[in-house]
């Protein structure tokens, strides 16, 4: 019988959060940060996709270097690597190592997506695109010896048709979280996002059954999973989404999401996510400033949703769901003073969590072409540098220190005992009133068998 | 064996946290730390302390939540308010 061949599917690590030693140091220290933060782990999803696209007569194994060190004497006939940008560096390393021994290298991931021809430079072949539509043809052309240095998609995968990811790759080491996707793309063109310039095009969706059946055997396969929809913006079609809802709320889970802001003028939706389970909604508000927000985005979308972030976000933690802002600082009309007024609207609008990045020209987006057009690029700081957490570009009107100090402050004045003591009083009170309307609509149901509307 | 079997408290927090964050009843234990209980992020902690509260007809401090550790600590803070007057 042929020995099957073994494929090696590697998550290279990275740095989570801040490289430099100020973020460091908090990460450490401070208790209610930690403990907001430790289910934002998970797997490498693009692998465990590209996994349940390898026949069965490959020995497939999954590494995070993140969890576990890579065995670079390892038996290997085909490795295939994926990233972000900030694991970028340590991509190339690993598949340096691999190369040296005869060992083929694919990339694939965001990284390779945003900046394909540096990429190639590294491995033997890179694929633009969507593992489904372009993973089968490269193992077709490995067995034949025939590997090709770039491998573009041409039109969107179907999502309805793609195979639910080989979670079982991964089930054995520990990820507090687990991640489910239900569509890829956002409609939205904010100038610095690196996630969905991919898919501006048009967005994929799976179907409900689909998604159900994954969240269904991934309850099956971890021990009650906390489930992360990694959508890029899980609210876009509101009448699939309250469909999705509907049919989460008897599996009994755990979630959470990110999305924009819209959602919160919908009633419906609001409960049906509390009902099933959502936990928390990570939105991008990027900025509390009307400068910053003007042409953000090519529609000038967030700068017309600025106004509702008051409402939206008591709108949406008033029915148990907390709000999770994404903040990004820097930007060319952001001075010293915005560090204050971000965190002073996290506070006063209690938001139950918080992300504080600065803002990073991730290459591909139209952020990074202004950047290099005015040589504003710090050329020093690699890849690894590129966490979203470190400064990696001139700002306008600070220095790049000034821009990691001022995100951090904001971090320490958000998760601290103080603030989070008069946080947990805020959410007290919204939760005795979800759990007593509970209560009361049990009782009316109990005594009426009609529930109360 | 435990002592904690026959401790309505304890059944009642435990129920509370199994329901709430969907895991069986049985893998909650005093000594686990609130801050690693499964599926139990510090919104959920929140929800769980409040239907406890609810249930036992109870008010804790917000200062006190602070200071517990484990489930452990949060029955016996839980206990310490019902028992008083
Ligand atoms: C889930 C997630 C995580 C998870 C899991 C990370 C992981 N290893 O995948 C966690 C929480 C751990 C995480 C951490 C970080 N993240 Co993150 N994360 C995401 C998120 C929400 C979804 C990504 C995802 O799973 N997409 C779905 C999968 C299926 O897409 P995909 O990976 O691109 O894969 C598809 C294709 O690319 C392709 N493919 C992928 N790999 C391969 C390989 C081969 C061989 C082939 C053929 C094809 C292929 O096939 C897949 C299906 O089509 C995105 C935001 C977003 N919505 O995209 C941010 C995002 C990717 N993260 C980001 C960042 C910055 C980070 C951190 C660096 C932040 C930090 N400093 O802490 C860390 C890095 C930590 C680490 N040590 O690696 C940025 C990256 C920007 C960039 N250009 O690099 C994003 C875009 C968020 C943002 N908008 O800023 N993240
Ligand atoms: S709303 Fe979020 S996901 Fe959509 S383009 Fe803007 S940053 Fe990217």
């Amino acid at each position: 019988m042929p020995r099957s061949k073994k494929l090696l599917l590697i998550s290279p690590r990275a740095t989570f959060f801040g490289r430099n030693p100020k973020h460091q140091q908090f990460k450490r220290e401070s208790r209610e940060f930690q403990f907001f933060d430790y289910t934002w782990t998970g797997f490498a999803t693009g692998l465990i996709i590209v996994g349940s696209l390898t026949p069965p007569q490959y020995d497939v194994r999954y590494i995070d270097e993140n969890i576990e060190p890579v065995d670079f004497d390892a038996e290997a006939d085909l490795v295939a690597v994926t990233g972000m940008t900030a694991q970028a560096d340590r991509m190339y390393e690993i598949a340096a190592a691999f190369r040296a021994r005869g060992v083929p290298v694919v990339a694939g991931g965001l990284h390779a997506n945003l900046i394909p021809k540096e990429v190639a430079r590294h491995v033997d072949a890179v694929c633009v695109g969507e593992a489904e539509a372009l993973w089968p043809q490269v193992l077709h052309d490995f067995e034949q010896g025939e590997l090709k240095p770039m491998y573009r998609q041409r039109g969107r995968a179907d999502l309805t048709q793609a195979p639910r990811p080989r979670w079982e790759l991964a089930q054995q080491r520990y990820y507090p979280s687990v991640w489910v996707e239900t569509s890829r793309g956002c409609p939205h063109t904010c100038r610095f996002c690196a996630a969905t310039i991919r898919y501006r095009d048009k967005l994929g969706y799976k179907t409900v059954d689909q998604v159900v059946a994954e969240v269904e055997l991934v309850r099956e396969r971890f021990d009650n999973p906390y489930v992360l929809f990694s959508d890029d913006n899980f609210v876009v079609d509101r009448g699939r989404t309250r469909e999705l809802l509907k049919r989460l709320i008897p599996l009994g889970i755990k979630w959470s999401g990110q999305s924009d802001v819209s959602f919160y003028k919908d009633p419906e939706i609001l409960e049906l996510m509390h009902d099933s389970g959502c936990m928390m909604m990570l939105i991008g508000f990027e900025s509390v400033s009307t400068e910053t927000l003007t042409g953000i985005d090519e529609r000038n979308w967030k700068l017309r949703a600025l106004g509702t972030y008051v409402e939206a976000t008591k709108a949406i933690q008033d029915h148990g769901i907390g709000v999770y802002g994404a903040f990004t600082l820097g930007l060319d009309t952001d001075t010293k003073d915005s560090f204050e007024e971000t965190a002073a609207f996290m506070k006063d609008n209690y938001l139950a969590g918080i992300q504080a990045s600065c803002v990073t020209p991730f290459p591909g987006t139209p952020l990074r072409g202004d950047m290099e057009r005015e040589g504003r690029i710090l050329t020093d700081r690699p890849w690894s540098h590129y966490t979203v957490f470190d400064a990696v570009y001139q700002p306008r009107h600070m220095t790049p220190e000034e821009l990691e100090e001022g995100t951090i402050g904001i971090y320490r004045s958000f998760y601290n005992r103080e603030f989070s003591l008069r946080k947990t009083r805020h959410f007290k009170s919204i939760y005795r009133n979800l759990v007593r309307k509970k209560a009361e609509r049990d009782e009316a149901l109990a005594t009426t068998g009609r529930s109360m509307v | 064996m435990t002592t904690e079997t026959h401790d309505p408290i304890f059944d009642t927090v435990c129920g509370v946290i199994s329901r709430i964050a969907k895991v069986p009843p049985e893998t909650v234990r005093a000594d686990a730390p609130v801050s690693g209980l499964q599926n139990v992020d510090s919104i959920v902690l929140l929800e769980i302390i409040v239907t406890v509260e609810n249930e036992l007809g109870i008010e804790i401090d917000e200062e006190e939540l602070f200071a517990i550790d484990t489930v452990g600590e949060f029955v016996a803070a839980c206990r310490r308010l019902v028992a008083a007057p």
